[in-house]
């Protein structure tokens, strides 16, 4: 017995399978409590999600979290037993996460501060926490507010800059630099040769520049001043400054860079590297947050990093930095730093400390966002059941734009979801969408979409197809593909179209769906093969071949083959290719799970082709069950009727008459089976229920006289002939 | 041009006076600046074209005052600067025939602002401008012959002129001292 458990021990408990896209890198980070494991996925555009969701409980597994971070990063919280860790394995075209026996090493940090250089070279992030409490402010890279140059500058000392002899007064700094000034060095600097002249002449004119207000030449004259002599750290930091200004991210972060290797103080670097992760999300906000944080010597880089780890989610790691900064800045950077220390205490839960730190902040450029910040305080002061009453005070906000407007619409978005209105949330996460592009790279298009399959899903439970369908019109932008983690919203807005009748939008959005998968390397031959026949449907034959011949490329079970079989035996049927047809249909029949259907399309398809012996016998006992699926309703029971009207067999086509006039939802269907009931009773003798008689005028002058049965169709000694049955014409009404 | 050339050196026809420009001219004219400031010309551009109007007023005899003002608005990269030069000149033109060579000196008030985003910066500077070119009558319009009175043109000319603009101290901002060109048509009232 011990030798069992043993040797069960000693092999992996559990292996957990994902799906990446290729490009993805999927990295185990250090955790920081006992039996958790946090994976970090980045550069993916997988619908991962999936594959998370479809894990269960088994030995070693506890629990599964999923976090999609935006922009291609995600994360997998695992809570595993005692005394396993999780290791990560990457294969061909998947990576296993093994939950096996051992213990973790130590538990400490999340991962090791990073280096500068490290960030240059780009550090995995780390796993954003969840806020701790019910409303929260926009997240991530969607924050509305922050640092920026010129509001906060990079703290630097004036160089100490080698001035040859005899040059000294031309050359002295000035503290307040004029034009009068800008015009004497550009005229010394046209005359002078000497490189390290020509060097602090450049820099002089630039920081001029600078102090006038005026980036772009601030930065040609940094620019040049760089290439000649030897430029100080600040020439450089001076030069990713105005590079920051004016958008130049490229050249910030070259000279954030040669300012590192010139002996620039880590704090400035690091505070460079974080105004430009401010702009554009690189380096890591979160990393370089905590690094800079450790670095930072003046108020304006500990705002920084404060800011950088809210942006990273480390809220608790945010408060001590931006508590200094408040202590020390004024103004607008007192602003800054104090509405960021009341996110960091409100995203920790903290809601009196945040509203102190609401009310600390002096109003000067962020007023709208001061507002949007008391309402959330007094919200979650006032509790969940009275958010409803607040609703017309943020509407009125969101119409004012700007950050408040993105703010307020994120507030609405979290109040619908909290009250589980899908349709509501989604609505507004797509106005986020439409009108904030910054909430692009965060965490809103994966809400969005959720919001969409929620309220889709529901939809689709109860049928309510033309609500459904409105839904993922309002949803579906074509930008969010790379954010999908599931496509079950897709194949019910599919499946929606094709029940209303519209072949064309159900086949457009079987296109969305195969597009998604396709952009992330996950084709589905079972998806192919409804393409197909949504090709099909939309009179595009020769496409749904080309479909299927694709399809089966990517097919590696029966099922698959199987499935593209019955879309490639209906299309050739249609085709009037009838032998390749029902050999098609024959071969998917012999997959056991899509027998049903092939032998169903069989049968529907002897009965359109007026094979009605062989039609009916297939498909009979299976019609009297239930409908059919994937057809319109009533439809299948219509042509079965005329067969059997065609056969004189009377009883047996009342009984098909009642089901199509039962499951039949439109209005041609019940009058057709009406009328081909009542004659099939009169000509034959049978006593017809009056639910199945035709009140049709021209049936009523018409059965005033005496016709005799209409004649069977001429049939084959076998029942094969080719000829559709068409039962007797529809009675005009 | 050729054809416009050629008939104003073709003079009037036999037994016709010819036209008259002495009086107040209205001159439309495309200029082309080359700035001096290394900084701007790195960010915006080297030179460019400016749309200008021009009133030149005859003082007395060949000594004539002209007034130019011109505009133009460049953008690079989220950034816009705007120039505006207002020139006040004295010049001197004897006429000979159909063709009035010109020189004139005077100053120049040369405004700009440049703005990014929510902040701006404006100033402008005082300069002096040389400026030598000369004015062709095309002829293309006639005097009329008596006893119909006169019509509100009186000549139609082609104008170019070449010109140095030096700033001077005064004002403040860039020093917008340049090359400039220009090309024109002035109507003779």
């Amino acid at each position: 017995m011990w030798l069992a458990s043993w040797l069960v021990g000693s092999a992996w408990a559990a292996t957990l399978t994902l799906h990446p896209s290729p490009e993805a890198q999927v990295v185990l980070l250090g955790s920081t409590r006992a039996n958790y494991a946090e994976i970090g996925v980045y550069h993916n555009h997988a619908p991962i999600g999936i594959d998370v969701k479809g894990w269960r409980s088994t030995d070693g597994l506890v629990f599964a979290r999923f976090v999609d971070g935006g922009g291609g990063t995600q994360f997998i919280l695992l809570e595993v037993e005692d005394g396993h860790v999780v290791e990560v394995h990457s294969g061909a075209d998947h990576v296993q996460l093994r939950i096996v026996p051992g213990r973790p090493s130590a538990f400490g940090p999340r991962t090791p501060l990073p280096t500068v250089e490290e960030l240059l070279t780009g550090v995995p992030s780390v796993p954003p926490e969840p806020p701790k409490i019910e409303l929260h402010p926009l997240l991530g890279s969607a924050r509305t507010y922050g640092p920026r140059v010129p509001v906060v500058r990079l703290a630097v000392d004036p160089p100490e800059l080698e001035v040859p002899s005899g040059w000294e007064s031309e050359l002295a700094a000035v503290d307040e630099p004029s034009w009068d000034d800008v015009k004497r060095w550009q005229k010394l600097l046209a005359t002078v040769e000497d490189p390290q002249l020509r060097m602090i002449l450049n820099y002089r004119l630039g920081d001029a520049h600078r102090l006038l207000g005026l980036p772009r030449e601030a930065r040609y004259y940094f620019e040049r001043g760089s290439t000649m002599g030897v430029p100080p750290a600040a020439m450089l930091l001076r030069r990713a400054e105005a590079g920051l200004m004016i958008g130049d991210y490229d050249d910030a972060r070259y000279s954030c860079l040669q300012a590192w290797y010139r002996d620039a103080r880590d704090g400035q670097v690091l505070s460079c590297l974080g105004l430009l992760s401010l702009q554009t999300g690189f380096p890591d906000p979160g990393q370089t947050g905590r690094a800079l944080a450790q670095a930072a010597t003046a108020p304006s880089e500990r705002l920084v990093a404060g800011e950088l780890l809210l942006r990273g989610g480390d809220y608790l790691a945010a408060i001590e930095p931006l508590t200094a900064a408040a202590r020390e800045l004024h103004g607008s950077q007192l602003e800054l730093a104090s509405i960021a220390l009341g996110d960091a205490w409100l995203l920790q839960g903290d809601v009196d400390r945040a509203h102190q730190a609401y009310i600390d902040a002096p109003h000067v450029t962020l007023d709208g966002i001061l507002r949007t910040r008391e309402l959330m305080v007094r919200m979650i002061h006032d509790g969940v059941r009275n958010w409803p009453s607040w609703v017309p005070d943020i509407d009125r906000m969101a119409r004012e734009g700007g950050p408040q407007g993105a703010e307020a619409l994120y507030l609405l978005a979290q109040i619908n979801e909290r009250y589980l209105d899908w349709e509501a949330a989604a609505a507004a996460y797509a106005a986020m969408w439409d009108l904030y592009p910054t909430v692009r790279g965060s965490q809103v298009p994966a809400h969005l979409l959720d919001a969409c399959t929620h309220r889709i899903d529901g939809l689709a439970r109860d049928s309510r197809d033309a609500e459904l369908v409105a839904v993922y019109e309002n949803c579906w932008r074509e930008p969010l593909a790379e954010h999908v983690t599931s496509v079950s919203m897709f194949e019910a807005a599919s499946r929606a179209f094709e029940r209303l009748g519209l072949s064309e939008d159900a086949l457009a959005v079987q296109l969305d769906l195969t597009t998604v998968l396709a952009s992330v390397g996950r084709e589905d031959p079972l998806q192919l093969a409804r393409l197909a026949l949504l090709n099909l449907a939309a009179e595009r034959p020769e496409e749904a071949l080309d479909t299927v011949r694709y399809g089966r490329l990517l097919a590696t079970t029966s099922v698959q083959r199987a499935s593209l079989d019955v879309a490639e035996g209906e299309t050739l049927l249609e085709m009037g290719r009838l032998e390749e047809g029902f050999a098609a249909l024959r071969r998917a029949a012999a997959d056991p799970t899509v027998r049903a259907t092939a032998l169903q399309r069989v049968g529907v398809a002897q009965l359109r082709l007026g094979q009605c012996d062989a039609g009916l016998a297939a498909l009979g006992p299976a019609l009297v069950g239930a409908p059919l699926p994937d057809t319109s309703p009533g439809d299948v029971e219509l042509l079965a009727l005329r067969c059997a009207v065609n056969l004189e067999r009377g009883p047996e086509a009342l009984v098909l008459a009642d089901l199509a006039i039962r499951r039949s939802q439109d209005e041609w269907t019940p009058k057709e089976a009406r009328w081909l009931a009542t004659f099939v009773g009169r000509h034959g003798g049978l006593d017809i229920p009056a639910e199945l008689r035709s009140e049709s005028r021209s049936w009523k002058r018409s059965a005033e006289k005496t016709r005799p049965m209409p004649p069977s169709s001429p049939r084959s000694p076998s029942g094969n002939e080719a000829r559709p049955a068409e039962g007797p014409s529809r009675s005009p009404n | 041009m050729i054809a416009l050339l050629s008939s104003a050196f073709a003079g009037p026809l036999p037994g016709e006076a010819p036209s008259d420009p002495s009086g107040v001219r209205v001159v439309l004219r495309g200029l082309v600046e080359s700035w001096d400031d290394p900084a701007l010309s790195a960010v915006y551009s080297s030179g460019t074209w400016l749309g200008g109007l021009g009133v030149v007023v005859p003082v007395w005899g060949p000594v004539l005052v002209d007034v130019e003002a011109s505009f133009r608005r460049l953008e690079s990269g989220g950034s816009t600067f705007e120039i505006a030069p207002l020139s006040a000149l004295v010049e001197f033109g004897p006429r000979k025939g159909t063709v009035e060579p010109y020189a004139g000196l005077g100053p120049t008030w040369t405004a700009f602002t440049e703005s990014a985003g929510d902040s701006s910066v404006q100033g402008a500077r005082l300069a002096a401008e040389l400026r030598g070119g000369l004015r062709v009558d095309t002829g293309l319009v006639r005097p009329p012959m008596p006893p119909a009175g006169d019509g509100p043109v009186r000549a139609l000319e082609i104008e170019l002129y070449l010109a140095r603009r030096v700033s001077l101290p005064g004002g403040e901002g860039f020093a917008l001292g340049a090359w400039r060109g220009s090309l024109g048509v002035a109507v003779a009232f």
